[in-house]
């Protein structure tokens, strides 16, 4: 994989401080949830922890010693899930989901996949859409399980596909039109 | 918007207590071939282990962890064999899934055609091409008397026709003179129209022969 290039606000140590004027601050999150979306998209993270990306690359900038505190990532976080671009995923543990494409993008992607592999009217598993070699190709491969729900929950209100568990067993499956 | 109207049309898929099982199935199938990841992963740790056992000149360690290996490498192909069995059960079951659905439609396709055959006998097949080439037959004669007649038709026409183009191109000689006359003689016009048209009649008298 090639590595992730930063923006040029990312060298630069005020962008790492919460600016105090409204106007500033504004444009600063608006640069931030920028990187979280194209950092998340470059290397397929569908979802982050609030303390354990504050002290990931992404957050912290170890060239110029200078790191986003805490609050500062919240708050970033919240402008993306504000903005649709996330979703809280487990308000305790300040886990997000990341949509750098949304939910119902994704289903779009996945019954493009459906229709052009012939899998129209089979059942598939969360498992096979997952990880299957099948998808290896594909964005969605290795897809928060979460998101996969809320993808296809989006094609589930089209009338595009069913899911549900198996009978002995709480995994879930998606059966397609 | 399109999507606001298909989304009152929204038919809920189906799932039946089949689809049910089928996904258990596969579920089994998937955990099978997490399990054989799992062993792999571990596989590639005891390889990994058993060259730095070597490596150290712990013959004895290293022989135990190339007996866990070999477990291991059993284990695995077991796992594989069980999942190649159960794909080759799932890809049977959708065969003769997809093979009932044939079947179904083969049987409303049969019922199709023959209501379309039974509102067709093949008395009235034939007594409907009877009826058709008869009225082929009686279109072609028809062609043919009118191609007959119309060519005398269009003689007497065209003599017709030929003759008036010939009056109207060849007027009577004394029209004319009174015509080039007109701007010079204003007197006594009455006069001269009168005896040209006495002089005219005489023409149309003659002119036919």
């Amino acid at each position: 994989m090639t590595v992730f290039r930063y923006p040029p606000f990312y060298s630069y140590p005020p962008s790492f401080t919460l600016q105090p004027v409204k106007a500033t601050r504004e444009k600063q999150l608006k640069l931030w949830c920028d990187l979280v979306l194209s950092y998340c998209k470059h290397y397929k993270i569908f979802k982050l922890s609030v303390t354990d990306s504050a002290n990931s690359s992404l957050f912290a900038n170890t060239a110029i010693d200078r790191k986003l505190s805490l609050a500062a990532v919240e708050e970033v976080f919240s402008r993306l899930v504000s903005m649709g671009y996330g979703e809280w995923l487990n308000k305790e543990a300040n886990v997000c989901l990341i949509y750098w494409r949304r939910p119902y993008e994704w289903a779009e992607i996945i019954y493009d996949w459906v229709e052009r592999s012939g899998k129209r009217k089979s059942i598939l598993t969360f498992y096979e859409i997952r990880f299957s070699e099948d998808t290896a190709e594909f964005e969605f491969h290795g897809i928060d399980p979460e998101l996969l729900l809320r993808s296809l929950q989006v094609l589930e209100s089209q009338g595009k596909c069913a899911v549900f568990e198996g009978k002995t067993n709480d995994d879930l499956g998606v059966k397609f039109r | 918007m399109g999507c606001g109207f298909s989304r009152q049309h929204v038919v809920k898929t189906n799932v039946s207590s089949f689809d049910r099982e089928l996904l258990d199935l596969k579920i089994q199938r998937d955990s099978l071939q997490q399990y054989e990841q799992r062993l792999s992963d571990s596989l590639k740790n005891y390889i990994k282990l058993a060259r730095r056992l070597v490596a150290e000149n712990q013959r004895q360690q290293a022989l135990v962890v190339l007996q866990v290996k070999h477990a291991l490498q059993k284990s695995i192909e077991k796992a594989q064999n069980m999942r190649f069995n159960l794909e080759q059960v799932l890809s049977e079951i959708e065969l003769k899934q997809i093979e009932t659905d044939y079947v179904l439609k083969l049987r409303t396709g049969t019922k199709l055609l023959q209501s379309i055959q039974k509102t067709l006998s093949i008395e009235e097949i034939e007594h409907l091409l009877e009826e058709t080439k008869e009225a082929i037959e009686f279109q072609n004669k028809v062609t043919e008397v009118l191609g007959s007649f119309s060519l005398m038709e269009i003689d007497e026409s065209c003599e017709e026709e030929l003759e008036q183009l010939e009056t109207a191109m060849f007027p009577p000689v004394p029209k004319r003179l009174e015509k080039t006359m007109t701007p010079q003689v204003t007197e006594n016009m009455q006069v001269k129209s009168e005896t040209a048209k006495e002089y005219s009649k005489q023409e149309s008298i003659l002119l036919p022969s």
